[in-house]
């Protein structure tokens, strides 16, 4: 077997307990019945590029998108959790690459992005109007692993430089909530946001992957998808490169 | 052949000091080898780079007979390694824990089945075969780590103070184990504080302190080497610093170990024993001190190397 999928195994095996899981599909399943729903109340329907919407049918490419994060903050957590454990420093005299454990971890949380967006996607197609194709399929595939990539990678970098459990945790949780609040999860982006807010939209990766999704799943994926790719292109790049960058320099423990 | 070839090994982690600083040796194929010293004499920087895990700042280093710099893959393939730090997967089970371990290795399922049954009968961990590696003790989680190194077919073993944590008897039960490797060709290059395993285990052993190497030999010929020499371990119930003091004041080729505290021994090895007991004996009388306890014996390993590491102390 190869050692890519070897260590992907591994990670997934180690890092999704019944408690993960459980964090992983509850909190997503909240934002879109309860929020979806409760919100759905007030906000009856809305045009949305010219589609006549639910607030449900609004936020669940943004709930499905938001599993970007999810995973993301696992490949932290596990990078995090195999220097504390030792683990990082075993698998290292073990023929396996740096590269490779990045890799390996990137595409484990690539998967795990996956089976959450699926979920998410079956949990709200009784509620949501879904006009999907499979070019539209297609994006959301795109989206989902440039999306992973790059917060993936910020996740990396994160668990690679910081040492304690609690700063951790504290960067991860504000991050989230920051590029969750700060993107077109909950609302759409018009000429009516607040223009700092707006602003902030436009620099955060994760409004490009909820609009293209959106898109996607309203089958109106247009030329405008291209430069959502290429940006989430651009942007997968650069924290890769900064992910490799800070794991490199990652010194294991310094026992004489 | 050997297994093993360092020569002219340095090391810095900060361009200034070395921590490990011109090691030379060898270590021979189907040899247990010992590498012994104090906290922070550089045993721990050896082995990783032995194990390819950190690159040597001069010299070469050859492993398997290929250069850690150069071959770390390909050595990294044919070595199992048992590192001082604690590595375990904290949710999963000590047989979950063994499947991933056995996985990472390439072992086919039905394989690292059979090991597994076989390695927990044999290490007494059926009790804890189904526990979660977070819910064990740190002797546990230590005899996993181990027993989880079994699982592939190393040509070589690095241990890095391998038994920190064990209870006697497992302790007894893994080193036998090593043992019986070697008998069936293994190496085994192992870093230990516990002077009474290096007895037991190994072909060779190297004193190492402040990253340099004070002497490499098998054990019979470090105790032969001391021929003549007796330790004598002597108790008084005051001043024994004063004591030490006068000892090395009066007395060529002696090595002193004072004790941490006034309740141990002080611990003398000299090829003199009258003189010192006369020594002895006038410090009594002078400081009105009492002999608390007297012991005159044959140097064993742990007397060489408290002289070694002694001698050596600020090199």
């Amino acid at each position: 077997m190869n050692s890519i999928i070897r260590l992907t195994y591994r990670i997934i095996r180690s890092a999704l307990d019944i408690n993960t899981i459980s964090f992983l599909v509850l909190l997503p399943v909240g934002y879109l019945l309860i929020m979806g729903l409760m919100m759905g109340s007030i906000i009856h329907s809305f045009s949305y590029n010219g589609i006549n919407l639910s607030y449900v049918s609004f936020i669940a490419p943004g709930v499905v998108a938001d599993q970007i994060l999810m995973g993301g903050s696992m490949a932290g957590w596990v990078l995090w959790s195999d220097k504390r454990t030792g683990m990082l420093e075993q698998i290292f005299s073990m023929p396996f690459s740096r590269f490779e454990y990045q890799l390996s971890n990137l595409l484990a949380m690539i998967l795990v992005t996956f089976g959450g967006a699926l979920i998410m996607i079956l949990v709200a197609i009784p509620f949501i109007s879904l006009r999907i194709t499979a070019v539209g399929f297609l994006f959301v595939f795109i989206y989902l692993v440039l999306g992973t990539l790059t917060f993936g990678s910020i996740m990396l970098a994160l668990g690679a430089t910081v040492r304690s459990n609690q700063v951790f945790n504290v960067i991860s949780n504000v991050m989230f909530f920051v590029v969750t609040f700060t993107s077109s999860v909950f609302y759409p982006i018009t000429s009516q946001t607040p223009r700092p807010l707006a602003m902030a939209a436009r620099l955060n990766p994760l409004t490009y992957v909820v609009d293209g999704i959106r898109n996607a799943f309203l089958n109106a994926s247009s030329t405008l998808d291209i430069y959502y790719v290429g940006i989430l292109i651009v942007t997968s790049t650069i924290f890769m490169a900064i992910a490799s960058y800070t794991y490199k320099r990652i010194r294991l423990s310094a026992t004489v | 052949m050997d297994s093993i070839e360092v020569s002219n090994l340095k090391v810095s982690y900060d361009g200034k000091k070395y921590v490990v600083d011109d090691l030379s040796f060898s270590v021979r194929e189907g040899e247990i080898f010992g590498f012994l010293g104090p906290n922070g004499a550089g045993k721990t920087t050896t082995i990783r780079v032995l194990t390819t895990l950190i690159k040597p700042t001069h010299g070469t280093v050859k492993v398997l007979g290929m250069d850690v710099v150069k071959k770390g893959m390909d050595i990294r393939k044919r070595i199992g390694v048992i590192l001082q730090q604690p590595s375990y997967e904290w949710n999963l089970t000590v047989e979950n824990n063994m499947l991933v371990y056995g996985t990472l290795w390439n072992i086919p399922r039905r394989e690292v089945k059979k090991k597994i049954d076989e390695l927990i009968s044999k290490f007494e961990l059926e009790d804890i075969r189904k526990t979660n590696a977070a819910d064990i003790s740190i002797g546990q989680r230590r005899r996993l780590q181990l027993v989880r190194e079994l699982m592939h077919d190393a040509e070589l073993l690095f241990l890095d103070e391998p038994t920190i944590g064990l209870d006697p008897i497992a302790r007894k039960n893994i080193l036998t184990y090593f043992k019986s490797l070697a008998r069936n060709g293994i190496t085994i290059f192992f870093t230990t504080h516990n002077l009474e395993e290096a007895d037991f285990l190994c072909d060779r052993v190297g004193i190492i302190n402040h990253g340099k190497l004070f002497a490499v030999d098998s054990i019979d010929n470090l105790k032969a080497s001391y021929e003549g020499e007796r330790t004598i371990e002597v108790m008084v119930n005051r001043n024994p610093r004063i004591l030490a003091g006068k000892l090395k004041q009066k007395l060529d080729h002696i090595s002193v170990e004072e004790p941490v505290t006034d309740d141990r021994p002080l611990k003398i090895i000299t090829r003199k024993v009258p003189e010192t007991m006369e020594i002895i004996n006038d410090f009594i009388k002078e400081e009105a001190s009492s002999l608390l306890w007297l012991n005159v014996k044959q140097t064993e390993l742990e007397d060489v190397f408290f002289k070694v590491v002694g001698e050596n102390r600020n090199e």
